[in-house]
């Protein structure tokens, strides 16, 4: 090589690659947009430290909050979710009664909290902060607090509180205060705090920890009237089956932990140093509406990327085998949410593998999987419940809906989602594929609605007000099998204009069902009451039998119709009260088939075939469109005389063998 | 038959073992149609069931050649009552089988080792009530053996808490004590009833016996490691065959070969032992004892 070019590139080459870098790190942000993405009523910015040995977070936080009323505001409600984990008087625990998805509170320190130590109008006169603020005002807050109980009558709740302000908050303007406090974490069993590992060492899932404004519903905005005076707080207790509920905004978090711990947050990584054993580290998130983070001095990191989203796992040391699972699943969740819904905005994306009660759960461009130790391929639990907490960036990230009050727009529609790209993705067996078992997730979703009492809880339904535990059915698998009908009514590509024309519709405007069903009807053309009423408002079940099919050959011969020789009668019933328009197809000794279209409506129907072949065989429903049928066993009937064995024979011969090694087993241990 | 009384080696035990079921057809033909019988017992109620909940559906053929979980959750909704009844009138199959296999043990070895002599029914009718008796003593250490894993599972767990702890615990360590602690005593159990039948022992001795027997005899570990191995792939091949190799009848069939082979395996694997048991009893005896005498089971062969 020349020495003059070589010493040439000598110089360019670190300059144009410090160029590029420097370009490369401007260009770092959040979102994908150089400009907000929504309303952005709040912004926090946090500083606050972790204590490994008291399991507390310490520090202070700012907030600024815009009213977005017409009207002025003298009340600010917040919520204080970890003071659930307060005593055993809080609502949640009482609901819950300690165990929350099969784990239980701890025993050794389960209790947690919030303390605030001050919480008082920020009035720095350089920042441009509460600038209404009359000068005599008393800026101090904490003797304004309050803890209201929403949602029922339980005085020792603390997880909303109520500030009365000294002044009221025009319309448009902001008020920004400042708090000093710390959230003393709990044994985690229900999606926060802190538990030992494997190692000994302590993971922390710093999740719902810091006070946090509720939302101020604007006449209009979700079911406040349109001409209603003034808006509302919306604001309710932690309860046992629910989740939550926040306004857009920003967030600028500095935290600090010892420095042997590996730290994942929502957002992006600003800066990190160590100084003094202390790892400091920053984040910022745009157009979000919370904050989590973890850390724990165990995890390992893995990182790749997806198009512009920078992919960070932090997993379990005996769960590294399963890292690639993590990362291969996240991309088709990334690709495929994409492709049906929307572009996913954000830079960012975090796989956090925690321990029990942390996983599966969602938050802000973090998620939490989870795994077992050598969980085998076949078993495709780990790609599930990625792709679906993934899926939450859109159902509760981007178009946050009130979890609260109508969860299934977030979990139900999710699931639904979730359900048909396993499905397409990994195909028959997306969920158990074991020597000829093979298990979809949309069939598992389906049989866990029609076999799970399916005429109790409707869709539309505040979270803490299932009876009888219906929570979990009536917001992840009914609403998925309601929408895999829907969409087998509408069509895949209505249903995937709809899809997309509601994320473009509502991404960071909180939308309500009645939205959601004002873009179905406007993208689908039609008046869909009478399935919204049914199956999301309603708790309709919806089953069709044929009851009876019989032929005969008739002595006269149509004058009319000179072939007519057989006279078939079809009775169908419709044993649940949901209505749905059915399909009949009929089929003839020569194989030879007739459709019928019947509204469903009546309680019962009788069709007659006039044909010069017997009718053999009677089935509603042939295509399976309606995935909501809770027994599709009697859709389909054939003559008494030509009854079919098979299943049962096919049933006992194989079973024989099995039986006979079984026995042949158990005489061997005697 | 050829038994031999020198000291076999394992290839000669194993020879010696299939040479005895080859000659003894009817016996495996007993034995395989006995747990045949059996399987059909228990699988009336569900061909019932489950005619009564598809036969009329149309579903019947779909359902037979694929599966479909929320077709067969529908059946299952329909068919479980009807099935939960009949099968809960079963039940009476786990005790039966158990005194079968008692019985049946001691009239194989009854048989074997008086070639044929002795009918397998005379040696049931002889032998029955004591190996009753001596099966339900093994009933003692087999609960031993539960409750030992219960003990190791619970300070294995301490040691070694955790997810990785409960894999090798749950996963491999139960699974395979339990496998190696009933197969210890099957061997055993198998040699006391030797001592019952050939030794003719009481119940106590027998049973001490036979479970000092592997401690004394360690080819006879090597012996049943041996034919373990070849059950056990007699019984998984059957499982493995796929239902679309030769139809429906065409895998049953196949099947109830494999099935019948293991009933084979049962009367080679007791005439192995059986000529383990005799020669090494044999070689034991004091010389002025041999001399002294009746012909053994294996000497007798060399005549």
């Amino acid at each position: 090589m020349n020495t003059r070019v070589s010493a040439m590139l000598k110089i360019t080459i670190p300059l144009l690659a410090a160029a590029f870098w420097i370009q490369g790190a401007n260009a770092r942000q959040a979102t994908i947009s150089d400009e907000p993405l929504s309303d952005r009523r709040v912004a926090y910015t946090m500083h606050v430290k972790l204590d490994p040995d008291s399991k507390t977070v310490s520090g202070t936080q700012r907030l600024t909050w815009r009213n977005p009323d017409s009207v002025p505001v003298d009340e600010l409600q917040f919520h204080l979710y970890l003071n659930a984990f307060k005593n055993e008087n809080s609502t949640f625990m009482k609901e819950s009664g300690g165990q929350h998805r099969g784990f239980s509170a701890g025993v050794q320190d389960s209790w947690g909290g919030v303390d605030i130590m001050r919480m008082q109008i920020a009035a720095d006169p350089v920042a441009d902060v509460s600038p209404t603020l009359p000068p005599e005002t008393g800026l101090d807050l904490l003797d304004r607090i309050r803890f209201i109980h929403p949602d029922d009558d339980n005085e020792l709740d603390q997880t909303v509180m109520a500030v009365s302000l000294p002044y009221s908050v025009q319309p448009g303007e902001s008020i920004t205060l400042d708090f000093d406090f710390e959230s003393r974490l709990p044994e985690i069993f229900s999606r926060t705090g802190w538990k030992t590992g494997e190692s000994g060492n302590p993971f922390f899932m710093v999740a719902q920890w810091f006070p946090k404004i509720a939302v101020y519903e604007i006449p209009g905005q979700r079911y406040v009237p349109e001409d209603a005076q003034k808006g509302r707080w919306n604001a309710h207790q932690f309860h046992e089956n629910s989740e939550f509920y926040a306004d857009f905004g920003t967030y600028d978090v500095t935290i600090s932990v010892p420095e042997s711990y590996v730290l994942g947050a929502t957002g992006l990584l600003e800066s990190e140093e160590i100084t003094d054993g202390i790892r400091t580290v920053r984040y910022i998130a745009d157009d979000v509406h919370d904050f989590a983070w973890t850390a724990s001095p165990d995890f390992l990191v893995y990182t790749d990327q997806w198009e512009h989203v920078a992919l960070r796992l932090l997993i379990q040391p005996a769960h590294q085998a399963q890292a690639q699972r993590h990362f291969d699943a996240a991309k088709v969740a990334l690709e495929y949410y994409a492709e049906w819904v929307g572009e996913y905005p954000y830079t960012t994306l975090t796989l956090v593998d925690g321990i029990g009660g942390a996983n599966g759960m969602e938050y802000p461009t973090l998620i939490t999987c989870g795994t077992i130790y050598r969980l085998p391929k076949w078993i495709r639990a780990l790609e599930i419940v990625t792709i679906h907490e993934f899926g939450h960036q859109y159902f509760y990230g981007l178009l946050a809906s009130n979890e609260f009050e109508e969860a299934w727009l977030d979990e139900g529609v999710n699931s639904y989602i979730e359900t048909r790209l396993v499905d397409a993705e990994y195909g028959p067996g997306s969920v158990i594929d074991f020597a000829g078992f093979q298990l979809t997730d949309t069939d598992a979703q389906r049989i866990a609605y029609t076999k799970n009492s399916p005429s109790r809880g409707a869709l539309f339904t505040n979270s803490w007000e299932y009876p009888f535990g219906d929570y979990n059915k009536a917001s992840y698998v009914k609403p998925a099998t309601v929408l895999h009908t829907l969409e087998r009514y509408l069509g895949w590509e209505t249903m995937r204009e709809f899809l997309k024309t509601y994320y473009d519709t509502w991404r960071f405007r909180h939308p309500t069902t009645r939205d959601l069903q004002d873009v179905a009807e406007a993208v689908s053309e039609q008046d869909l009451d009478w399935f919204f009423d049914q199956y999301v408002y309603g708790t309709a079940t919806f089953d069709y039998k044929i009851y009876s099919l019989s032929t005969r050959r008739i002595d006269t011969v149509d004058e009319d119709d000179a072939s007519a020789m057989y006279e078939s009668h079809v009775t169908i019933e419709r044993t649940g009260d949901g209505v749905f328009p059915q399909i009949l197809r009929a089929t003839f000794r020569d194989g030879s088939e007739e459709i019928r279209q019947w509204s469903g409506e009546e309680t019962w129907i009788e069709m007659v075939f006039r044909s010069d072949e017997p009718l053999v065989e009677a089935f509603i429903d042939p295509e399976n469109r309606i995935l909501l049928d809770t027994n599709r066993l009697n859709n389909r009937r054939i003559l008494q005389v030509d009854a079919d064995s098979s299943l049962a024979r096919t049933a006992q011969l194989r079973l024989i063998s099995f039986i006979q090694q079984l026995l042949v087993v158990f005489s061997g241990i005697f | 038959m050829s038994f031999s009384r020198s000291p076999r080696n394992s290839y000669g035990l194993f020879r010696q073992g299939i040479s005895t079921a080859t000659r003894r057809p009817r016996l495996v033909g007993l034995l395989y149609g006995v747990n045949l019988v059996a399987g059909f017992m228990v699988t009336i109620p569900i061909y019932l069931a489950l005619n009564s909940a598809t036969a009329t559906t149309g579903f019947s053929s779909e359902l037979a050649t694929q599966f479909d979980i929320t077709l067969w959750a529908d059946v299952m909704e329909d068919a479980l009552p009807t099935l939960a009844g009949l099968f809960s009138q079963r039940f009476w199959i786990f005790p039966v089988v158990f005194l079968w296999k008692a019985i049946a043990s001691i009239g194989i070895i009854s048989t074997l080792y008086s070639r044929g002599l002795q009918s397998f029914w005379q040696g049931v009718g002889e032998y029955s009530g004591r190996a009753i008796v001596l099966a339900l003593a093994f009933l003692v250490p087999v609960a031993a053996l539960g409750v030992g894993i219960a003990i190791s599972v619970f300070i294995l767990s301490a040691i070694w808490p955790g997810e990785v702890g409960e894999f090798w615990i749950f996963v491999v360590f139960i699974p395979v004590s339990l496998v190696i602690g009933l197969s210890v005593l099957d061997l055993m159990h198998d040699y006391a009833r030797m001592e019952l039948v050939i030794g003719t022992n009481t119940v106590g001795k027998s049973m001490l016996s036979g479970v000092l027997w592997p401690l004394r005899h360690f080819n006879s570990i090597g012996l049943y490691a041996g034919w373990f191995v070849i059950a056990l792939i007699l019984l998984a091949i059957p499982t493995m065959i796929d239902v679309r190799t030769g139809g429906l009848w065409g895998v049953f069939i196949l099947q109830q070969l494999f099935l019948f082979a293991r009933a084979g395996v049962t009367v080679a694997w007791f005439g192995s032992e059986i000529d383990l048991y005799d020669t090494a009893l044999t070689a034991e005896l004091p010389a002025i004892a041999r001399v002294e005498a009746e012909p053994g089971f294996a000497e007798e062969n060399q005549l």
